[in-house]
């Protein structure tokens, strides 16, 4: 599809690994705002097995919805039509074939590990470490590995070179040319005769010219041409960056079944998820000169976008860690209890197992109980928290975070914007004061990609539709002040000249009256021990007035990091308290039922 | 508006007849016993194994003909039978006759027929499995497991098998499936039913699980070759009249006659909006559901 010169309207199609999203946006009183939105579930694997007919439905969907008629014949009508039907285009964000994965080898991947995390950060991607290698006869622990390393289906092999100045270590490149044939030779007999057949991965050489040949000459006729790039540097870390991204293309999306039909109907390549989100973050850091994050927490995978004021994207992503079929991979990094800690009632091993695996086993299923929700937000926490410490983030020197816009299909259709509020205060490391925004209309991800056919369209949509439920500022307090004592004294003074003061008590969560679309000027004196991020005892007042959100103005005095008791009944308590404090309780938990599953 | 069940790969948990062609992997060593074009039946040995211990024979587990066969590998076989997709199982192919233990039996101590295919309509407790593996039983079906004991009656952590990572070495003991899932569910009756029926027949059972390519676990009821097969995938779209049933929260296994699908989301148990459905239970009452949270089974 051709790219049309001007934009009246766009339909957006975000095709995830679960859901495949939809949303028509067009002109209304001239400015463009979100008209319609649909999900459907994405047909990927049997008794469908052809994604065009989840993103099928999902348009319908929005056809019966507007009554515009957008598809004929299976073809997108566009451009816009006289009489209102069709579009002028259509964006396509996906990470419905997975990350692309990436085995890491070669002398400079451990030295250079921080540039080469750094340099792919904003790819969809999940890097692994490609394990030594002999040819046959295997033994039991090898073939484990084997089988490791096919069921990830590796897209990429990359060698990474030695560091600059660093010896050429001529004898290590030749040991990873011989590990790589090694793998070659493996991944093609496959270990169990059930075993699906892989695509040979494609070899991505990043390093001095002179390695670059030695590694060619080694592989020649063993393995595919070697694709060569620069070496890695603080300042040469963008050419791995694109030698890597077409790969995604080819190797994670066209294989899936009706991918090539769905890739048609749009006029621009398309975006992984997170380079989307990514482009919606740095459009609202640069519109409000302030840090920016964008938390979305999905089925299969965690991303976390930041933007600095000055519009520089700062990622962090669990590509294979969510609430989904990404939840066995997260229980096995973080265990059990870290996961049990969040919960505001009992609840054994076993019946968290079961909950996981019935998620991996029916991924298109959802909570069914409020135990259960509880059980996925729990889940969803340590899923941020794991992407906001993913190897290659940066996100924990990103300070301080002005705005975190919770999006995705965890967060951003919580049952109340405080279960939203809440996941966020419990794992991002906020300090001082930030906007917290729900985007219940669930469109960020589909509008970084919009931003490329059109920014101005994309942005004001951004703006109005995607932050569209304010959840209020809130002050997050470092240090502490003795237990039980006040931690912040706040004073807010609203337009209509009555004042309202309030105590903060240490290791609490509290909320001033403050709704949407209100103002007041606010100041706040903390104890001499409590930070609010000015420094320790250090008061402020506000020359302009803010305004508030549908929690009002939150003060979090828990002190940071988190203090969980070690206590099980404690650490209960304590959850139950906070969720009482800002209306995130969940209907028959609170009282301690449906604990046990 | 149109929404499908996708949990199933044939687009429901039971078809009652099925055109199958599977490949019977036969144990290194295994000499084949038949020949191409022969017709086979359920019970019949396909190949042997001469080791020590006496003599191995690996069952067809189908009625139906040979279509290829690779020495030293597997002989594969075309037919028909009544396919029962699980949920979850784990362990490999195996072929032996149903068998049901004798209500009221101390499972700690019932004798189960050696090669034979266990059937336990409920939750399956651990000394059950264990059993079945001391007894010699191939195979157990069961409504469910609590995850914990499969794990260690597997000894696999089963969120690492669902992601393909099958530890060589840790193979399940016997092929287990579980109709309904983890948890503490009873089968549903049309399942247990059609079992019920086939006591004492030869059947396929393999436990291969991977959700991601939505490959379940299957139990083949073989039918003769006479039997006319269904056209698979079936149609799973959630629409007025078909038969749901609830596979998560409270109301877990509880089913019903689709009466209605609302145009608009409604409000769900978790307090929030999601497409739904209203179903007409047995007894006569409603429930509203979310589609995600419902199978088709008719």
């Amino acid at each position: 599809m051709r790219r049309p010169a001007t934009i009246r309207s766009l339909l957006l199609v975000d095709c995830g690994s679960v859901f495949t999203t939809a949303a028509l946006v067009g002109l209304v009183d001239e400015q463009p705002r979100m008209l319609a939105r649909a999900q459907r579930p994405t047909t990927s694997a049997p008794p469908i097995a052809d994604i065009m007919v989840g993103a099928r439905d999902t348009i319908a969907e929005i056809e019966r919805v507007t009554g515009r008629p957008l598809l004929r014949d299976g073809q997108l009508v566009t451009p816009e039509q006289a009489d209102g039907a069709g579009v002028d285009s259509l964006t396509l964000v996906t990470s419905v074939g997975g990350p692309l994965r990436i085995f890491a080898a070669g002398p400079g991947r451990d030295t250079l590990s921080a540039l080469l995390f750094r340099s792919l950060a904003g790819l969809f991607s999940q890097i692994d470490p490609l394990p030594p290698l002999e040819g046959p006869p295997y033994d039991a622990q090898t073939l484990q590995a084997i089988t490791h390393v096919r069921a990830l289906a590796p897209h990429v092999f990359l060698v990474v070179g030695p560091a600059f100045g660093a010896s050429r270590g001529l004898q290590s490149l030749d040991a990873t040319a011989q590990t790589i044939r090694a793998w070659y030779q493996a991944l093609r007999e496959p270990a169990r005769v059930d075993d699906p057949p892989i695509t040979p991965p494609a070899i991505v050489f990043t390093g001095q010219p002179d390695d670059a040949a030695q590694m060619q000459e080694a592989l020649q006729g063993s393995a595919p041409a070697v694709q060569v790039t620069q070496a890695l540097s603080p300042s040469t870390l963008t050419p791995l960056n694109r030698a890597i991204g077409p790969i995604y293309e080819a190797a994670a999306l066209r294989p899936v079944p009706g991918y090539e039909r769905l890739r048609k109907l749009a006029a621009t390549p398309p975006m992984a998820a997170i380079t989307s989100l990514g482009g919606v973050a740095c459009f609202l850091a640069q519109r409000y000169a302030m840090n920016v994050i964008v938390v979305d927490v999905g089925a299969s995978s965690t991303v976390l976008a930041g933007a600095t004021a000055q519009g520089e994207f700062v990622p962090g992503s669990q590509p294979a860690m969510g609430v989904g079929p990404g939840a066995g991979q997260l229980l096995r990094a973080v265990g059990a209890e870290n996961i049990i800690r969040w919960l505001p009632f009992a609840l054994d091993e076993n019946s968290l197992r079961e909950y996981v695996l019935q998620r991996m086993l029916r991924p298109h299923t959802l909570p069914g109980s409020s135990v259960e929700l509880e059980i996925e937000h729990a889940l969803a926490r340590e899923a941020i928290r794991m992407a906001l410490h993913a190897p290659g983030s940066r996100l924990t020197g990103l300070r301080p975070i002005d705005v975190a816009l919770a999006t995705g299909g965890v967060l951003a259709n919580t049952p109340t914007p405080a279960h939203a509020a809440l996941i966020l205060l419990d794992t991002l490391q906020l300090q001082g004061i930030t906007s917290l925004a729900q985007d219940s209309a669930r469109i960020a991800s589909l509008l970084g990609m919009a931003g490329v056919l059109a920014p101005e369209f994309a942005g004001h949509v951004a703006e109005i539709d995607a932050l569209a439920t304010p959840i209020g500022p809130v002050v997050t307090t470092s240090g502490a002040a003795p237990a039980g004592e006040v931690a912040v004294y706040a004073t807010l003074e609203y337009g209509d000249g009555h004042k309202l003061a309030v105590e903060a008590t240490q290791g609490a969560l509290s909320r001033l009256p403050l709704g949407q679309g209100e103002r007041a000027l606010f100041s706040l004196q903390p104890h001499p021990d409590v930070d609010i991020g000015l420094g320790p005892g250090q008061p402020a007042r506000a020359t302009e007035p803010i305004e508030g959100g549908a929690l009002g103005l939150v003060i979090d005095a828990r002190g940071r990091p988190l203090p969980l008791a070690a206590d099980r009944d404690e650490r209960i308590a304590q959850a139950q308290a906070w969720r009482r404090a800002l209306g995130a309780e969940s209907q028959g938990v609170q009282s301690g039922q449906g604990g046990q599953r | 508006m149109s929404i499908s069940a996708l949990d199933y790969p044939h687009g429901r948990p039971m078809i009652s007849s099925v055109a199958v062609r599977r490949r019977r992997m036969l144990p290194p060593g295994a000499t084949p016993f038949v020949s191409l074009h022969e017709q086979v039946s359920p019970g019949q040995a396909v190949a042997e194994l001469r080791a020590d211990d006496g003599v191995m024979a690996a069952l067809a587990g189908l009625a139906g003909r040979v279509v290829e066969v690779a020495p030293g590998d597997s002989v594969t076989i075309e037919g028909a039978a009544t396919l029962i997709n699980g949920i979850l199982g784990v362990g490999g192919q195996v072929a032996g006759p149903l068998y049901f233990p004798q209500r009221g039996e101390s499972l700690a101590l019932v004798q189960l027929p050696r090669g034979s295919v266990i059937v336990y309509p409920g939750r399956a407790p651990l000394t059950l499995l264990q059993r079945a593996y001391a007894s010699g039983a191939v195979g157990v079906i069961a409504a469910s497991a609590s995850a914990l004991e499969l794990e260690a009656f597997a000894r696999a952590d089963l969120t690492a098998l669902l992601d393909g990572f099958t530890p060589l070495g840790a193979q399940s003991p016997l092929t287990v499936l579980l109709t309904e899932g983890l948890g503490d569910c009873q089968m549903s009756p049309p399942i247990l039913r059609a079992l019920e029926q086939r006591i004492n027949d030869v059947i396929l059972l393999d436990g291969q699980t991977e959700p991601r390519r939505n490959i379940r676990p299957e139990a083949l009821l073989p039918l003769p070759l006479s039997a006319t097969p269904t056209a698979t995938p079936l149609p799973s779209a959630f629409t007025t009249g078909a038969l749901a049933r609830v596979t998560a929260g409270e109301r877990r296994g509880v089913w019903g006659r689709i009466n209605y699908i609302f145009t608009q989301a409604q409000r769900s148990p978790t307090d929030q909006w999601e497409p739904s459905a209203l179903l007409r239970l047995d007894d006569g009452s409603t429930l509203v559901a979310p589609l995600a949270l419902l199978d088709t089974i008719g």
